[in-house]
Formats: C-alpha cells, sequence, structure tokens
C-alpha cells in the first residue's frame, strides 16, 4: 500500500467521522450534565432540514453565504430542540427515554410534513444551488484545522473551564453540586441547549457531505451510531474522537479495499465499522467507565 | 373498576385527545380543514370492512415489536435493536416458505419456529455482551442493525431474488400466506391474517411471564437494581440473556407475520423499515403492559392509516407521525400533572 492510499483512508476518516464526532459531541455535555439524549436523531435531524431549506431558499434568492447561513439556522433550531428537550426533561421531569424518543419522532415527521410544503408535496428538498463539495474543498485546511480544535476546545470546556467542572458536578451529584452553590437547572439546561446545537451543526454537516439536501436518509440513523460512539468513547471527549475515528477508519478502510480489491464480496465492508466498533468493545470492555450516578434522574430539590 | 384505572383510562383518552387537537392546529395553520384529520382517522379505520381489516394488519407487527421493547425495558435493558432481529427474522421467513418441501400448514408453523429463533438469536449476541462483559446493550444492538440490514440486502442481491429483479426475494407461495379465506371475505378483501390471533397469543404469553412467573418477578428485580437482585439470589445474567432473547424472539416473530402477509415478498433496504422503532414508541405509550401495547399500536396503526387519506387531501401524510410523538410527550406528563394535583387536592383537604 502506498502513501497516498493511506492519506486517503486517513483523510476519509476524519471526514466520515467529523459529523460523528460534534453529534456525540451533542450527547456528551447533555449526558455528562445527568440528561439522557436518546434524541441526537432527531436534533440532527431538525438542523439539517432548517439548514438545508434555508440554504436553499437564501441561495436561491442569489445571497452570498447561504450555507454558512445554513449552518447558523441549523445550530440555532438544533439548539432549540435542545431547549424542548431539557424543558421536558428538567423542568417538567419527563421520563428522558421518552422525551427522547418523541423528539426523533416529532422531529423527522414535521421535517418531512414541512418539505411537502414548501417543496410542492416531494419527498426532499431542492439541492443547494453552490456545490457544497466546492464549498468545503475551497476552506479545506480551515474546516481541518477548525475541527481539530474543536477538539480541544470541548475537552477544554469540559474539562477545564469553571462552566465544564459545573456541568460534570451535577451529572455525578447534583444535591451536593446545589449545596456548593451551583445552579443544578441552570446549567443542566445549558448543557442540553448546547447538546442540541452540536447535533444540529453534526445535521447540516450531512446535508453538505452526504446528500446536498434534505431527505429522510440524510440523517438516517447517523444520530444512534453517534449516540453509540459517545457510549463507546466512555463519554470523554477524546474517547468520543477515538471511537468516531475506528468507525470512521474502517468505514474508509472498506470503501478504500474495495476498490483495490473489487472481487471480495461488498458485504465484509459495509459491516466492518459496526462488527469493528463490537469487537473494540468487547477488547475495552475491563477499561473503567465514567461514573454517572444521577444520569437519567430528574433533579428534584426537595429530596435534597 | 377502581378508580386508579378509572383515572388511567380518563388520562389516556385525553392524551390522545390533545395530540389530535395539535394536529388539527398544524393543519389548520397550513390552511385545510382541520376536521379532516377526524374525518381520516375515521376513514381509515371504521369508515369499511376493507378499512378495518388493513387497520388491524398493518397494527398487529407494530404491537409486536412493541412488546419485544416492552420485555426488554421490564428487565432495564434497551433493545433498540428489534428492527435488525425483525429484518433478519423477515428474510429468513421468507427463505423457509420458498424452500420448504412441505406443505402449506407445516411450513407456517415451521417458519413461526425459524423466525422466533433468528431474531432471538440476533439478541443473543447483545444479551451475553450485556450479561458477561457489561457492554451497553444500546450500543451493541444500534451496531447490529446495521449489520442485519448490509447482511439481508446482500443476501438477497447475490442468493436470493428473483430472475427478473436483484433486489427482491421471491414471493411466497399462497398456501404459506397468514391469510385466512374467511377473514379476506369478512372484509371485503384486506390485509388481514393470522398474525392478529399470532399477536393475542404473543400477548398472553407476555402477561404471563412477565406478571406470573417467577422470571417475571426476577427480571423486574434485575430492571430496578441489579445489586439488589444479587443479594436476593437472582442469577441476573442469566435473566438478562434470557430477556434479550425473548425480546428478539418478539421481534422475529413481528418479522414473520410481516414476511408472511401482504404482498409475501421483500425488497432492498437504504433505510430500516421502521418497525423496531415504531416499537420503542408503542412499548412506551403503552406503559409496557400487554393490553396497553395492543391498546398503543391499534392508535399507531391508526394513525397511520389516516395519515393514507390525509395524503389524499393534499395534507403530508407525516402528520400522523407528529400526532403520535405529541400523545407520547403527553402520556409521559400526564402522571406528573395528575400528582400534582393530588397534591393540591391533598393540601386543600388538610
Amino acid at each position: 500500500m502506498n502513501s497516498d492510499i493511506l492519506l486517503l483512508i486517513l483523510f476519509g476518516s476524519f471526514s466520515m467521522a467529523a459529523p460523528l464526532i460534534a453529534a456525540a459531541y451533542g450527547g456528551l455535555f447533555s449526558e455528562r450534565s445527568g440528561v439522557v439524549n436518546i434524541g441526537i436523531e432527531g436534533m440532527m435531524t431538525a438542523g439539517a432540514f432548517s439548514g438545508a431549506t434555508v440554504a436553499y431558499f437564501i441561495g436561491n434568492a442569489g445571497i452570498n453565504g447561504s450555507i454558512t447561513i445554513g449552518f447558523i439556522v441549523a445550530i440555532l433550531i438544533g439548539g432549540l430542540t435542545g431547549l424542548l428537550h431539557a424543558y421536558l426533561c428538567i423542568s417538567l421531569k419527563v421520563d428522558q427515554i421518552i422525551s427522547g424518543v418523541a423528539i426523533n419522532t416529532i422531529t423527522l415527521a414535521l421535517s418531512l410534513f414541512l418539505t411537502a410544503i414548501y417543496f410542492d408535496g416531494a419527498q426532499e428538498t431542492h439541492t443547494l444551488l453552490i456545490r457544497p463539495i466546492a464549498y468545503f474543498s475551497n476552506r479545506l485546511t480551515l474546516v481541518t484545522i477548525i475541527r481539530f480544535l474543536l477538539v480541544f476546545a470541548v475537552n477544554y470546556l469540559l474539562n477545564k473551564t469553571k462552566w465544564g467542572l459545573h456541568v460534570l458536578a451535577v451529572g455525578e451529584n447534583p444535591q451536593a453540586a446545589d449545596a456548593m452553590g451551583i445552579n443544578v437547572i441552570k446549567t443542566r439546561y445549558q448543557a442540553v441547549i448546547l447538546s442540541g446545537a452540536f447535533s444540529g451543526l453534526a445535521g447540516m454537516v450531512a446535508v453538505v457531505n452526504v446528500t446536498q439536501r434534505f431527505t429522510a436518509t440524510t440523517v438516517g440513523g447517523l444520530g444512534f451510531i453517534a449516540l453509540a460512539v459517545l457510549i463507546f468513547g466512555r463519554h470523554r471527549p477524546f474517547g468520543i474522537i477515538m471511537a468516531g475515528l475506528v468507525f470512521g477508519f474502517s468505514k474508509n478502510l472498506g470503501a478504500v479495499i474495495s476498490t483495490i480489491a473489487p472481487k471480495l464480496p461488498a458485504i465484509y465492508f459495509d459491516i466492518l465499522p459496526y462488527v469493528a466498533t463490537i469487537v473494540v468493545l468487547l477488547i475495552f470492555s475491563r477499561n473503567k467507565k465514567v461514573e454517572m450516578e444521577s444520569l437519567g434522574i430528574a433533579y428534584d430539590k426537595e429530596l435534597r | 373498576m377502581n378508580r386508579q384505572m378509572k383515572i388511567n383510562i380518563i388520562t389516556a383518552l385525553l392524551t390522545v385527545v390533545v395530540g389530535l387537537v395539535v394536529g388539527m392546529i398544524i393543519i389548520a395553520i397550513i390552511g385545510s380543514n382541520p376536521w379532516s384529520l377526524l374525518n381520516a382517522i375515521y376513514e381509515g379505520t371504521f369508515g369499511s370492512v376493507v378499512n378495518f381489516g388493513n387497520w388491524i394488519s398493518i397494527s398487529v407487527p407494530l404491537a409486536l415489536t412493541g412488546l419485544a421493547v416492552a420485555i426488554g425495558y421490564r428487565a432495564g435493558l434497551f433493545n433498540i435493536g428489534a428492527e435488525g432481529q425483525f429484518q433478519m427474522a423477515t428474510i429468513a421467513s421468507i427463505l423457509v416458505a420458498v424452500t420448504s418441501p412441505f406443505n402449506g400448514l407445516i411450513t407456517i408453523l415451521l417458519v413461526i419456529i425459524v423466525g422466533i429463533i433468528v431474531g432471538a438469536l440476533w439478541a443473543l449476541i447483545p444479551g451475553i455482551l450485556k450479561a458477561y462483559y457489561k457492554i451497553n446493550e444500546v450500543v451493541v444492538t444500534i451496531m447490529m442493525n446495521w449489520i442485519a440490514l448490509y447482511l439481508t440486502n446482500y443476501f438477497i442481491v447475490v442468493h436470493f431474488h428473483t430472475s427478473t429483479n436483484l433486489t427482491q426475494t421471491p414471493i411466497i407461495p399462497s398456501t404459506v400466506s397468514l391469510n385466512l379465506k374467511w377473514l379476506t371475505n369478512l372484509t371485503n378483501g384486506s390485509n388481514i391474517n393470522a398474525g392478529i390471533f399470532i399477536l393475542m397469543l404473543a400477548a398472553i404469553f407476555y402477561w404471563y411471564s412477565v406478571e406470573k412467573t417467577t422470571f417475571g418477578y426476577e427480571i423486574k428485580a434485575v430492571g430496578n437494581s441489579s445489586e439488589a437482585a444479587i443479594y436476593a439470589g437472582i442469577d441476573s445474567k442469566k435473566r438478562i440473556i434470557q430477556t434479550m432473547c425473548l425480546s428478539g424472539a418478539f421481534a422475529g416473530l413481528a418479522g414473520v407475520v410481516y414476511a408472511l402477509s401482504a404482498p409475501g415478498y421483500q425488497t432492498t433496504l437504504s433505510v430500516f423499515r421502521g418497525f423496531g422503532f415504531d416499537g420503542i414508541t408503542v412499548a412506551l405509550l403503552g406503559q409496557l403492559s400487554a393490553i396497553g401495547v395492543i391498546l398503543s399500536g391499534l392508535l399507531l396503526g391508526g394513525l397511520r392509516q389516516a395519515g393514507i387519506f390525509m395524503q389524499i387531501q393534499q395534507i403530508p401524510k407525516e402528520i400522523s407521525d407528529i400526532i403520535i410523538g405529541v400523545i407520547l410527550i403527553f402520556s409521559a406528563l400526564s402522571p406528573i400533572i395528575i400528582k400534582k394535583i393530588m397534591k393540591k387536592k391533598g393540601d386543600a383537604n388538610e
């Protein structure tokens, strides 16, 4: 194997892993603060639909920077779904799994519903006008740099800043955190909204990278794989990177090998990332897990 | 009927009403007639015997995957993998149905057994990994879903397709179909079939094993706290594996019913069919009880049927799923609201 192919695999792994890692970060903040987020898929869907639709209409109106605006909209709408999840789970104390499942159902249905309304009964939005691939290749180095910085930024935010430590504290022991004067409710709200924003961003990345428009398959389970990456990465920023890369690498390895050796049945490469994830989990199953005692339990001041 | 049951029924009905009102508001916002929703629901369910039969037939697999998710949930296991277990069982069922040398009835029994086993085996892997290696079943079942999707696609394209279409399995012989002549005639040729009886048996089995046996008691103990279960002398490893297999078996049974219903063949898929994910909604909405799961399966099926009729009136069919999501939220919210009301009443009485 020459170095070009190796480079191709490595680079492909990063681009494959990027939306997964971003979405898994989404889950990270929420779950470390103590709120289960099974709704990553739905938050991504909301971001993907709103971003793709706004970017299309703005681009169609001849305004520059439509995709950038699409990204901003996706982040905002993702954050809004995060706010909904936060309100249901933290304020109303609805079962967090149910809230997440409901968000998945409603966002996909509402996105397809609105797609049909805005695009004359179609099942997908129109393709974005500015070629998204051009969008990324012009800014490739920039995007890659941002991506790497993001990794460190998230790690720094969660483990080194005061706010991040508050998130970890309310996730581990909300009663103690409250006693120390940390506002549990507010911190959890912020973490879950941030979670939605990351997921929305990931949804728009999927639009730009994969389908160039919004369809039912744009997110199509990516949010659940991100959830798997989050758990696989042991709810730690660097763990998520490694988990995302294992997945992205094996997915890309398959794609590259299948072009080198077209005679091998494609099925091996298709299932490789999923099997690899399970195998890696098995290998590292004895490692220590993050303690998250309060995950899934709404905070009730009266029980303090 | 005791008081708690009355409260449950009233809140369930109110929850559905809230969901429908939200749906009607959305329809009004897009400028259509909101009452058309109620009309579509009536049309899709009791509108004619054919629609009634079709409603029942689309609800049956939903209720079965609902039972699959529900039994896992009882033991604290979140089986997101009902989708994959369903998918593997569906293709296995069609394979047996097409290749079986036996006559209709024996083949049907054989298909049911194979489907249950395949579904259970697909769930066995996450079960073992959870029980012995403490690997989160959510991750493994998500991965297993995709493996199932790719495996079945590959199997269809390479080994198991019609002579004219690479992406479609052969059609099952009509003798192996679950269709019952008298039921079909009774409903003017709808898709309703013996799946409804399979569901009833499965629901009774679910109710009995969860509510009336030591097994049911023990898995609930494992679900509530596996540490307490260990102190109580429960072999939680064994129970986790058994529950996962049972969960997979229910999903497999759903696959059997789906495979042996109209149209009697499968195509390759680019995304999941969604029965497993719907099963999560059905189980949660049905609050994990057998009767609740059947009712919520019918609710989901009825709203999906209504979607078909909404589409005819230029209202996107996804309105059904929006309503389902809203109902799900309010069903989780209602016990909290009731508790608050009760508390206020209690305070007032003091």
